[in-house]
């Protein structure tokens, strides 16, 4: 195709402003998905992606509509994946930025804007969902004018219903400019995602900047130098779709015989082997994880088990990484690093669905840097690794600015919370009349704590947050330990500060207390910081646990009660001579309201 | 349909499932009484009686059980003719025990001599409590004067009788405790049932409980309580005979002892539970279901046997095959044994090594060998003379002890 024909866009928006349904409906309008292959939703493939409303991968679909071909790249959903989203948007020229038009602008909405801008990208505003009778557009409209969007250019439309979707693709056609023309230069190819297939490899997504590539042709990946031969490449309709050429400005897939995911990272280029390009295409970045937590199987067993899990997990995710760890509390395990909480939980779902696995898992940390008294430098990213209290000359945590949208008459709770939480004030701006952004700089350590559920409970769930890093800050923090029946159980120690240590030791031991059952004996739970205990509680010893009436009618209901306690038992994990559930170890997450 | 397989049961439950008030905390199977279909279902029994007869050839009775519901409801007329069938189908001993349970608030001095006259040799007294307060909370229509006078009279006319006593309640005192059991005490019955309150799905205590309305007392007052009771029972010759039951020599409730022994029952009604040995059976707890099977015609009990029609009907009962009527539950051998084992544990008694190896043709000493080393460290059981049972400590962690004999 003539790239003068070609226009490459993605859609941005905030999470539920109908980014999905938009994207359907455009492909329904269009015929390139009939109505009998109309699943909900067609471009979100995972089950998981479907049930929580999100999108995690991002998807390509060529669309074609009066002559021009519309590529489509629907971009990840969420903060942790922030790089995808940039690299999404580096392949495109154009962009349909869905406003809810009852939400109005959100905190993603912004942060898309930001990242949209920074790549150039033509902006279509779409004020979606008029079909509400919430429905504002014209505030709306107002607060585009605030950030500096030409609110004439917003188009009104509701997916749901199928209203004006052909003045989107119009002004897709009319106001995305084309790709430029590099037809006869060296090929260089975007890769924005990546999909690995068991029979085929690594698929790469990819958008094609320059030159062209086709079936046979070998290829060169410029961040690693490692090179392949080209099987196969082709396009989405959104299907795989066998082409004989990929050229200029278009957009689709390359398969060539890659075995690992991480040989094929997002934001490489693709070049020819004989013809390599002289600079790579700018952006590349290795996406570092940012939260980590210990996953163990409740069964030791089950360690083969969840390692090859972990190992399938890998291939489509070159940002998730793991590595073996030990727990004298857990056992055998591995410590794995996430983009961000969401990334984690969605990671922790599918072991335990896809996999039917039962596992234990710790409480999200981040990664430390300490600085001993002898100068030597360490990083940390699992509390109980942490060296002596003694020993440690500084530390130094990561630091995010935490941008919040919120309803003015919140802001008094979310700056009190944000202040709870260790953050200094940085930045406070109207967006409209009713709605403020907060920005504050807070610990990384503090934001996946919790602080986004406060945040919405504090704001009766109309707040948004957003969070980028900014570095590595010092600060005074300690090692809280926990002690189970006298002794330190490893993967229950927190880092806290230490002005705080005391009230979430008690806060601490208290939530133990409520989740760890009786046992046949007292069980006292201690907190303790440098080996001095702060806090302490006891679980008192079972005194009763019968039942008195047991006659014809209610014995095979017993035994089955007594059979699900047993198994219930069973999912705990044996710390010395007393059982905790797996909630246990997910407890130092939580905070108490007053902590 | 598939059915238990009986080659001798000595006992025989009869549900009654009609109340005229459903107390919240009970979860037995009943219905508001009415005594039209109380007609209805009486019919309805005697087809089932009919059937079981059929299937348990030549069987012997011990022991014959009125539950419910609130079988005192029930016009003696009806308890006398179902005896009278039960005697002429099956044999029953004539040392047999025959039970109902009876509500202190829906029965009198006439009532009494009626059941007795019907053939009833023993009574259940649902007392539960003596003080009007927590009675009321329990949803009972008496009082504790009421449930006093009725103790009364069923003292004068009944050698073998039973009360219940519930404690444990929100807000009880153990001195409140102290109180009932005093009063029960002082009228010597030969055999006293001691349960703490528990919470059953579907009853109106659980939703209550569910919704923090309802905060039963610590453990450690439950267990306060309890062993103040077993002091005090035990003090007037009461024999602890299993972990809720309580009875002067040669008092113990037979009936329920069956249960206990892992021995095969017969029952009859809706929700009614059977047992043949190794399969398990429960009738479905619906009064029409019921009817709709074993009453089709909705013929009157009372006049079908005021004109002699007994036999006749009974000739021209077909029931619907297509109608399922119970649920059948076949235990594996590791089930019997863990069912046999706490069941057995919940007796003073214990297991019997020998008396598991003739059901189970297994050593018990072997196939518990760890469990039982275990227990007796933790002191929740005592090894006897080839037998194992329950220490105090261990009748209060009953559960726990329980959890340990369930094979994987």
């Amino acid at each position: 195709m003539q790239t003068e024909k070609i226009r490459n866009f993605c859609i941005i928006a905030h999470i539920d402003h109908g980014k999905s349904t938009l994207a359907d409906r455009m492909l329904e309008y269009t015929g390139t998905i009939t109505d009998r292959k109309m699943q909900e939703q067609v471009l979100d493939k995972m089950d998981l992606e479907r049930e929580r409303g999100i999108t995690i991968k991002a998807q390509a679909v060529t669309i074609e509509h009066q002559g021009f071909e519309l590529n489509l790249i629907d971009t990840p959903g969420h903060v942790d994946f922030a790089y995808e989203v940039s690299r999404s948007l580096a392949a495109c020229e154009g962009a349909l930025l869905v406003i809810d038009a009852a939400q109005g602008v959100e905190a993603q909405t912004m942060a898309n804007i930001y990242l949209a801008l920074e790549h150039d990208l033509e902006i279509i505003p779409v004020i979606n969902k008029i079909d509400l009778p919430s429905a504002n557009p014209q505030r709306v409209k107002e607060q585009l004018l605030d950030i500096g969007i030409d609110p004439d250019e917003a188009i009104l439309a509701s997916a749901k219903e199928g209203t004006n979707i052909d003045q989107i693709l119009e002004a897709i056609i009319e106001r995305v400019p084309a790709p430029h023309n590099g037809e006869n230069k060296a090929l260089r190819a975007l890769v924005f995602d990546t999909l690995y297939d068991s029979y085929q490899g690594v698929i790469a997504y990819v958008r094609v900047m320059e030159g062209s590539v086709k079936k046979g042709d070998k290829i060169l990946l410029m961040s690693n130098q490692k090179s392949y031969e080209v099987d196969e490449v082709g396009f989405f309709s959104p299907a795989m779709q066998k082409k004989d050429e990929l050229s200029s400005g278009e957009v689709g897939y390359i398969i060539s015989g890659i075995k690992d995911v991480r040989n094929c990272r997002v934001g490489d280029t693709i070049t020819l082997k004989n013809n390599p390009a002289k600079k790579a295409l700018p952006g590349y970045q290795k996406v570092q994880p940012m939260v980590f937590s210990g996953l163990y199987p409740t069964d030791n067993a089950d360690y083969e088990v969840l390692k090859e899990a972990l190992e399938k997990l890998q291939l489509n995710d070159a940002s998730f990484t793991f590595e073996p760890e030990t727990s004298e509390a857990l056992g055998f395990g591995f410590r794995c690093g996430f983009l961000g909480l969401l990334h984690m939980e969605v990671i922790q779902e599918r072991l335990e669905r896809e996999y039917d696995l039962d596992l234990v898992i710790t409480a999200p940390s981040v990664e430390y840097q300490i600085i001993k008294k002898n100068g030597e430098q360490l990083r940390i990213e699992n509390p109980a690794a942490f060296p002596e209290q003694s020993e440690i000359d500084k530390i130094k945590e990561p630091f995010v600015t935490a941008e919040i949208h919120l309803p003015e008459e919140y802001v008094g709770q979310a700056m009190e919370l944000c202040q709870d939480n260790r953050g200094e004030f940085k930045d406070m701006q109207y967006i409209d009349q009713d709605r403020v952004t907060l920005k504050y700089e807070m610990p990384l350590s503090e934001i996946i704590t919790d602080f986004f559920n406060q945040l919405k409970s504090k704001t009766r769930g109309y707040a948004t947050l957003d969070y980028e890093l900014e570095g590595y800050k010092e600060s005074k923090l300690v090692k809280l330990d926990i002690l189970v029946n006298k002794e330190v159980v490893d993967a229950l120690s927190t880092i806290v500060h230490d002005e705080n240590s005391y009230q979430q030791g008690n806060a601490l031991v208290r939530r133990l207390k409520e989740v760890i059952p009786r046992h046949m004996f007292k069980v006292p739970i201690q907190a303790a910081v440098g080996g001095k205990i702060i806090a302490r509680v006891n679980i008192p010893a079972m005194r009763k646990n019968v039942l008195q009436k047991c006659y014809g009618g209610d014995v095979s209901r017993k035994r089955k009660l007594l059979e699900k306690q047993k198994e219930g038992k069973k999912r705990m994990k044996q710390v010395g001579s007393v059982e905790i559930p797996q909630e246990a170890f997910m407890t130092v997450l939580e905070r108490d309201e007053n902590a | 349909m598939p059915d238990l397989s009986f080659k001798q049961a000595n006992a025989l439950y009869i549900h009654f499932p009609f109340c005229s008030s459903k107390c919240p905390y009970c979860d037995f199977y009943s219905v508001k009484y009415s005594k039209k279909r109380v007609d209805l279902y009486w019919f309805a029994l005697f087809m089932e009686l009919e059937e079981l007869s059929q299937k348990v050839d030549n069987n012997l009775l011990q022991t014959i059980y009125f539950g419910g519901g609130t079988p005192s409801l029930v016009p003696t007329f009806y308890i006398k003719e179902m005896i009278k069938l039960i005697r002429k189908r099956f044999r029953v001993t004539p040392t047999a025990e025959i039970t109902a349970e009876v509500n202190p608030a829906s029965i009198n001095e006439e009532k009494i001599v009626a059941l007795k006259r019907a053939g009833i040799n023993r009574l259940s007294v649902g007392i539960q409590s003596f003080n009007d307060h927590h009675l009321s909370f329990l949803g009972r229509e008496s009082s504790g004067e009421k449930n006093k006078k009725i103790l009364n009279l069923v003292n004068n006319y009944f050698n073998n009788y039973s009360a219940d006593l519930i404690f444990a309640l929100p807000n009880q005192t153990l001195n409140e405790l102290k109180k009932d059991l005093e009063t029960l005490l002082s009228f010597k019955p030969p055999h006293i049932s001691l349960y703490n309150l528990e919470i059953h799905e579907n009853t109106p205590f659980y939703k209550r409980y569910n919704r923090g309305e309802l905060k039963l007392p610590a453990e450690e007052l439950d267990a306060e309580m309890y062993e103040f009771a077993l002091e005090q029972l035990t003090a007037a010759d009461y024999q602890h005979y299993e972990i809720s039951n309580f009875a002067q020599r040669a008092y113990r409730a037979r009936h329920n002892y069956i249960y206990w022994l892992f021995e095969p029952y017969l029952a009859l009604g809706p929700g009614a539970a059977a047992f043949d040995g190794s399969c398990r059976s429960e009738n479905i707890a619906d009064l029409n279901h019921y009817l709709k099977y074993y009453n089709p015609e909705k013929l009157s009990f009372k006049e079908i046997i005021e004109n002699n029609q007994l036999l006749d009907s009974v000739k021209k009962f077909n029931p619907n095959p297509e109608i399922k009527i119970r649920n059948l539950n076949c235990l594996s051998k590791k089930e019997q044994m863990a069912e046999y084992s706490f069941l057995a544990l919940r007796t003073s008694a214990g297991i019997f090594y020998h008396q598991f190896y003739r059901k189970f043709d297994l050593e018990f000493k072997l196939v518990y060998k760890d469990e039982i080393k275990e227990l007796k460290s933790s002191k929740l059981i005592k090894e006897g003379n080839e037998r194992i049972y329950l220490t105090e400590k261990g009748k209060e962690l009953a559960n726990e002890v329980f959890l340990k004999f369930l094979l994987d």
